[in-house]
């Protein structure tokens, strides 16, 4: 066992601790939630650092995929009057996981720049979208409310230490999944991709392709965050689409570490950490996230670009 | 007389690559000195080197007496430089006037005259005086190579350096070619050539250098080396 | 009459975008960046314009405009760009750095003027409307058309008329060869760069009566640039003009007949299908993207 797993593994096992020691003081209900929130957001950065530290493609549309699992099993709920955790879940997933094929079609055919426009793109065209309340399905502004699902192989999962719980199964077992797959022989090629995109295609495969499934595969993942995330608050609003959202995909999984696949969930334990705390003492959080960019860009050793690219790094 | 241009263990090269080997050579004043050798062997890689393109690792390189050897190449360019690039690379959009404009904007306004500069180019170039209004980039290869070369010598400079400036040129054209820059040589300006065409080095310069695989491996005068057919066959792969 | 009169609205718009694409489009042909604050000055020249015009007047509130978001702008490239340039990174890079400070600029300027949005008043001299036959339309608008009509021609003239723009012209063409002809490239750039920043100074100025003004109107109206930039093909001028007079009518008409959402994603469809089918544009030169 490497010391990434082993303190994975330890992590894993305070998390697993936490609930029944939190009962102990008296704000557990807060606390847990604050540690949910960090493990779906950990989640969802995991997911774009599959795309960029071990593909290269440097996405800035996340939010479009957590927002379209989130948006999915919301509207089942609140507007399909369906409750079934099994049905929110596929049809979640497979929507973000739908819609990152498609994002991954186009994105796949541009330069690394344009990946960065053509996901803005659509992200910020789902938000306007979702925003304008099309066929009243979405809530607009104020989003939609009431997401309670009904429990799930007798697991109540709107009881928050519950579904505590399952995203932290989820959270590993999505782990393990992206970590086995890049062990794949599919996975190897992405690293390829990344590494050497010319000696790949001349090699005869599809790179395009290769490209456009990882898009779907890290869409799915990032889906899945938004759907717990949903259940989670009960409420899904257009915040889940703002490009804020995509930017703290990045921002977490560049401050924990990229292509390690752990290191965002880290990072977006210590950002949601610090700005449950200082978001007491400041105003404006936001103004910490711009000047963090510009800080890591400069004062890094090695600038962002080892990093967001993760040589040399190995989950 | 100390050299024009002087490199002294020079290393250079691309990313993780190595190109050149402490390669050593010097230019002096008012003599026309040809680099030699097969593609691939680190003649560009020395130009880049000199005109600050592609600065070198280590060793140093010497100007007028001054070390340019990290600085950035419109300063090189400025102390008198001249440079015509491997392939040419004008400015195609933009007319001959314009491409000529642009260096001695750079490296001559106010200190020379530019109706006199451009009379210097029409009168060694004369075919360029007819075209001057047009777009560089629908030239022939001869007249771009010509513009090439005039480029670098409208802004006053003092030592131009040329990467193969006959290749791709038809016979006729060279032939015009290599009388310009004798006219040049006459004129007293000092001129570095990276030739693979052996014969139009041999008509300009005076000295020359070998390079194989990064190093130097041959140098001398141009009479001499022209004479080695042993040499000439084993770096030049030409058979005299 | 409708039909003119959207014309003519989404000409107005279309004016705009090209003054602010103008200045993202020339720095991206010179340098190979993407400038994600270039909407912080337009900003800035939105609030200076508000706050100014009453005690200066709008002619100086332009000036002012202008030479503030100039003198920023090349602060910001000379301190946060160029160093990257020069330590040979990433494009991406440059990107996030002024991704983060236009996060905190409008987050200071949500700080200092609130985040309610607010529109200046019409000019004293432009107010009203100008008759042209059936055609009744306001006064400022024109204004606001033909400003940008003569220093987009002033622009393009400078750049192929003058010296110092043909310059500028073979560094977009050939940076490194432009170098070894002796062109001060860094130099060059920031100067354009500054330039650029500037215009889009004055284009906030102008757009406060029209448009309104918050914090965060330096990001929305980003995306809408990038679609004028890559239509119009990257590094022209040209292509400006002809991207930002067209996605203004889209805009337009997009938000007379159908809804301001729809306009906008489809100028965001359409500036993915250039990225994809035809990534140099309308007259775009050099494969920048790829």
């Amino acid at each position: 066992m490497t010391a990434r797993r082993l303190v994975g593994a330890a992590a894993v096992a305070v998390a697993a601790a936490l609930p029944p020691l939190l009962s102990a003081t008296g704000s557990a209900t807060y606390y847990e939630h604050v540690v949910v929130r960090m493990m779906l957001m950990g989640l969802y950065a995991m997911a774009w650092d599959f795309l960029n530290g071990f593909v290269g493609l440097f996405s800035f549309g996340h939010a479009a995929f957590f927002g379209a699992g989130a948006y999915v099993a919301a509207m089942l709920v609140v507007k399909g009057g369906v409750t079934s955790a099994p049905a929110g879940l596929v049809l979640g997933v497979g929507a973000a996981a739908l819609l990152g094929l498609a994002v991954g079609f186009f994105a796949a055919r541009v330069g690394s720049v344009a990946v960065f426009l053509v996901t803005f793109a659509f992200a910020e065209a789902m938000f306007l979208l979702v925003l304008s309340d099309p066929g009243g399905l979405t809530g607009g502004d104020n989003g939609l409310n009431g997401v309670r699902v009904a429990p799930m192989l007798g697991l109540a999962l709107d009881d928050q230490t519950t579904l505590y719980y399952a995203v932290l199964v989820l959270l590993v077992l999505a782990y393990l999944g992206l970590s086995a797959l890049t062990r794949t022989p599919f996975g190897r090629v992405l690293e390829g991709i990344r590494e050497n995109e010319v000696r790949i295609r001349f090699a005869g495969y599809r790179v395009e392709a290769y490209k456009t499934v990882a898009f779907g595969v890290s869409g799915a993942v990032a889906g899945l965050a938004g759907v717990l995330t949903a259940w989670h608050e009960k409420i899904a609003s257009p915040e889940n689409l703002a490009w804020a959202l995509s930017g703290d995909a990045v921002l977490y999984a560049v401050l924990g570490g990229t292509g390690t696949l752990v290191g965002p969930v880290l990072g977006a334990s210590l950002v949601i950490a610090a700005r449950e705390v200082l978001s007491e003492v400041f105003r404006s959080w936001l103004i910490f996230v711009g000047l963090t960019y510009v800080v890591l860009v400069f004062f890094l050793p090695q600038g962002l670009y080892p990093l967001l690219t993760g040589k040399g790094r190995r989950p | 007389m100390s050299a024009m241009l002087s490199l002294d263990r020079v290393t250079a090269g691309y990313g993780d690559t190595t190109v050149l080997f402490e390669v050593t050579l010097e230019v002096r004043r008012g003599e026309a000195v040809a680099l030699l050798g097969r593609n691939g062997m680190g003649k560009t890689t020395t130009l880049r080197a000199i005109t600050g393109l592609n600065p070198a690792r280590s060793g140093t390189i010497a100007f007028k007496g001054e070390d340019i050897t990290r600085r950035p190449p419109h300063e090189i360019a400025r102390l008198g430089l001249g440079y015509s690039p491997e392939g040419r690379h004008l400015f195609g959009p933009l007319t001959v006037l314009q491409n000529l404009r642009i260096p001695f904007a750079n490296k001559a306004r106010g200190r020379l005259d530019w109706s006199a500069q451009l009379e210097r180019v029409f009168t060694l170039f004369p075919v360029l005086a007819e075209r001057r209004h047009q777009q560089a980039g629908s030239l022939s290869g001869g007249e771009q190579q010509m513009v090439a070369i005039a480029r670098a010598l409208v802004g006053g400079d003092e030592l131009i350096v040329l990467d193969e400036p006959t290749e791709g040129i038809a016979p006729r054209v060279v032939e015009a070619i290599v009388e310009a820059l004798g006219v040049l040589k006459a004129q007293g300006l000092t001129i570095l050539l990276v030739e693979q065409n052996v014969r139009t080095a041999f008509a300009v310069a005076d000295r020359g250098y070998v390079l194989e695989k990064g190093r130097i491996v041959a140098a001398g005068d141009i009479g001499d080396l022209e004479a080695d057919s042993a040499l000439l066959g084993r770096y030049l792969g030409v058979d005299v | 009459m409708a039909i003119v009169l959207q014309v003519l609205n989404g000409l107005t718009i279309g004016a705009i975008y090209i003054l602010l694409a103008a200045g993202l489009t020339i720095v991206f042909g010179l340098q190979g960046i993407i400038n994600v604050a270039h909407g912080v000055f337009y900003m800035l020249g939105a609030y200076l314009g508000i706050g100014l015009t009453p005690t200066l007047g709008f002619p100086l509130a332009l000036v002012v405009a202008f030479v503030v978001n100039a003198a920023l702008g090349l602060l910001l490239e000379v301190a946060g760009i160029r160093p990257l340039v020069r330590w040979k990174r990433d494009g991406m890079q440059v990107l996030v750095v002024t991704l983060g400070i236009a996060i905190v600029a409008s987050e200071v300027a949500k700080l200092v003027w609130g985040p309610v949005p607010r529109t200046s008043d019409i000019p004293d001299g432009l107010a009203g409307v100008i008759t042209i036959g059936p055609i009744v339309y306001p006064t400022y608008w024109l204004f606001v058309m033909a400003f940008t009509a003569v220093l987009m021609g002033g622009l393009a003239l400078a750049f192929h008329r003058t010296t110092l723009g043909i310059i500028v012209q073979s560094i977009a063409l050939d940076g490194e060869v432009s170098q070894a002809m002796g062109t001060n490239a860094p130099r060059v750039n920031s100067l354009v760069f500054a330039l650029g920043t500037g215009v889009a100074g004055v284009a906030g100025v102008l757009a406060g009566p029209i448009l309104s003004v918050y914090p965060t109107m330096c990001f929305d109206l980003l995306m809408i640039l990038f679609v004028v930039v890559i239509l119009g093909g990257l590094g022209s001028l040209a292509g400006v003009v002809v991207a930002g007079v067209l996605v203004g009518q889209v805009t337009a008409f997009g938000v007379a007949y159908l809804s301001g959402t729809a306009g906008t994603i489809l100028a965001f469809a359409a500036m993915i299908a250039v990225l994809v089918f035809r990534p140099l544009g309308l007259f775009g030169r050099a494969g920048i993207l790829k």
